[in-house]
């Protein structure tokens, strides 16, 4: 009984033994079989886009240049035949759960061989707007940003002029030339950085002036300055006046020439009606105020992003200024009033009107404005963080009071210096 | 040997009468294309396997006999997943884990415990190929519902009118569960219209299979209750087709 019991249990062994290595054998063969397919397959994948973009490319090789890289650019590729390059690109409008992807082809003229959309869940259709980049050099002179889709659109065109950037740095095209116009529209951001939206483009209006060298007057939507496209000895320059009181030019070389040029200064800061808006903003600094406050507008040098005006305050207690700031939240420019003392800590926040306005699609959020006001008390340069402003479910909001809450601290340090 | 390969389509059918394998069934419907390619692999795998064990029932000892059909059974899966990883990628994507989840797909381990550890391998392969092709169609029928109605397209194409008037919660779980049971409901009435019916033991359609109808069944069954152990109808079934 003992032995034949021993038997089966050997015998068992044996056989599921036997079993579990025949099996192994016959995989490892199909596995000979197929790992090579498996794997020229993924290979063709991954690269399906660079040839889509290249298409007469002999075979791709990886590209590490030695500066720094953009985030947008995931991957730099040269084609081994040399007819270009073809860069792979993530970015995103924060409107999509995942990031948007695609693969530009550069060829060695330093035009765009193609354009291959690789991920795209916008929530509004792009059409035919990556083709449209075709052809075009580094300047990107020939495209302009889609209307409707505008996140999207400047996204996209960023990630574009990223890799551009990269291609240049590793000496694999030239750089474009960008036209007189162009470079009007690059200098407009960076000369009026309060202005921008949360697209990343400046909402300026057109406004007529009595000045015949001035080619272009246009004033922030959101009360943060003027702006002026100038023609002064044959040279064209860009001035811009913020509503605090700075001033400053540049030719189209992106110098700042404003010490040189101290009459076109003169001449655009003639033109800037700030008087005007530093009126309107009184009131609203007014309801941060106890009454009686008296508000004295301020004129600051420098440029200080979203403060749209600036308030020495006087029969207010411990309030020594007060600041208007006007960043754009979700959609429109928020009004912010912040109050400060003299050692530039803040003594009071307000927002005129709701201060979130991104309901359209963010509805989950929760804040308790008072206690979100209240958490932004107390704080100074030193001690102002991000977290404190930080609205969950209302990201732009919260971001926008950031960037006024860094540009009061700004303003009231030149205060402090002049 | 025809009989025996029809079985598996209506009578007996794995997904829609003995209610097997509902769980791919119901995750991989919602395109016909996914549908296809997993009736495809099933009914590979069930051939493959099926040949194999009723080739080695004598071989095979008892005390071992569920592991030795889980090693074959995953051995042809995994086979079958290598083969579409490299010639069908986009299908293999497309299934995703359900594919690998057939190891543990109770038609299969049914079919081997069942039919073919006691048949003769010809007979297994056609109960294989029967029990494959009624697995495939009833994937397609419930696939096309829901992607005709819930998608408003066929095998990705689509469908001009449907597609502006189509009910999305068909592809999704719930819509899953309610064409199910509409089939179940369809496959049912024909069933008993053709065989008559009760819900016990015996009138499983496996009953002929496993022993209920030649008297060895209630035998265990009586044997197990005067030795007071609690077994299932799948336990006492194969003790009383030995």
């Amino acid at each position: 009984m003992v032995v034949h019991m021993k038997r089966e249990a050997w015998k068992s062994i044996a056989v599921l033994t036997s079993i579990c290595l025949v099996v192994a054998v016959l995989l490892a063969a199909v596995n000979h079989v197929t790992a090579p397919i498996i794997e020229e397959s993924a290979t063709t994948g991954e690269q399906a886009s660079l040839y889509a973009v290249l298409p007469n490319a002999a075979g791709f090789e990886e590209e590490t240049p030695a500066g720094e890289v953009p985030e947008t650019v995931t991957g730099i590729f040269r084609d081994t035949g040399g007819s270009g390059y073809a860069v792979t690109l993530s970015t995103s409008s924060s409107y999509s759960a995942t990031p948007m992807t695609f693969t530009v082809g550069v060829g060695t003229d330093g035009k765009i061989t193609g354009v291959e959309m690789t991920n795209y869940a916008e929530s509004k259709d792009f059409g035919e707007y990556p083709s449209t980049y075709v052809g075009q050099d580094s300047a990107l002179s020939g495209v302009d940003l889609y209307a409707g889709v505008t996140y999207s659109s400047t996204a996209f065109r960023s990630a574009v002029e990223d890799a551009f950037s990269v291609l240049i740095e590793l000496g694999g095209v030239a750089q474009g030339n960008k036209t007189e116009e162009q470079i009007i529209e690059e200098l407009k951001p960076l000369l009026l950085p309060g202005a921008l939206t949360r697209a990343g483009t400046p909402k300026l209006e057109e406004y007529a002036v009595s000045d015949d060298g001035i080619q272009q007057a246009l004033r922030a939507a959101n009360d943060v300055g003027y702006l002026y496209v100038l023609e002064d000895g044959g040279e064209t320059f860009v001035a811009v006046v913020s509503s605090t009181g700075g001033v400053v030019c540049m030719d189209l070389e992106g110098k700042d020439v404003t010490a040189e040029q101290e009459a076109l200064a003169a001449r655009v800061l003639e033109l800037s009606d700030t008087d005007s808006i530093h009126e309107k903003n009184k009131t609203v600094a007014a309801r941060a105020l106890t009454d009686g406050a008296v508000l004295t507008p301020v004129s600051v040098s420098g440029q200080f992003g979203t403060v749209s005006s600036i308030y020495t305050v006087s029969g207010a207690g411990a309030a020594a200024y007060a600041m208007v700031c006007t960043p754009y939240g979700y959609r429109t420019p928020m009004k912010l009033v912040f109050v400060l003392n003299e050692n530039g800590e803040t003594v009071g926040f307000r927002s005129a009107g709701e201060l979130i306005q991104e309901s359209d699609y963010y509805t989950n959020y929760s804040l308790d404005e008072s206690a979100y006001a209240a958490g932004l008390i107390g704080i100074s340069g030193g001690t102002a963080s991000e977290d404190l402003t930080l609205i969950s479910g209302a990201t732009m909001t919260g971001d926008g009071v950031w960037a006024a809450l860094q540009d009061v601290f700004a303003a009231y340090e030149a205060l402090r210096t002049q | 040997m025809w009989k025996n390969f029809l079985k598996g389509i209506i009578r007996e059918n794995p997904v829609l009468v003995l209610l097997l394998g509902t769980c791919p069934t119901l995750a991989v419907t919602t395109s016909v294309s996914s549908a296809f390619g997993m009736g495809v692999a099933f009914t590979a795998v069930l051939l493959g396997s099926n040949i194999v064990i009723s080739a080695m029932r004598r071989v095979i000892p008892g005390q071992v006999r569920i592991p030795c059909y889980i090693v074959i059974i995953a051995g042809f899966v995994t086979a079958v997943e290598m083969i579409m990883h490299a010639f069908a990628p986009d299908l293999y994507e497309a299934l995703g884990v359900f594919l690998s989840l057939i190891v543990v797909n109770c038609i299969i381990l049914g079919r081997a415990e069942l039919y073919a550890s006691k048949n003769r391998v010809l007979d297994s392969a056609v109960d294989a190929l029967g029990m494959g092709v009624g697995f495939a169609l009833a994937l397609l029928a419930m696939a096309s519902i829901r992607e005709i109605f819930g998608a408003g397209s066929f095998m990705g194409w689509k469908i001009p009118f449907l597609s502006r008037f189509a009910v999305p919660i068909l592809i999704n779980s719930p819509g899953g569960f309610f064409v199910f049971g509409i089939l179940i409901a369809i496959v049912n009435c024909i069933t008993k219209r053709k065989n008559g019916r009760d819900f016990g033991c015996t009138g499983c359609p496996s009953a002929a299979v496993c022993g209920a109808n030649d008297g060895s069944l209630q035998k265990a069954a009586e044997k197990d209750r005067a030795a007071g152990a609690g077994k299932d109808c799948n336990d006492t079934a194969q003790e009383g087709g030995k």
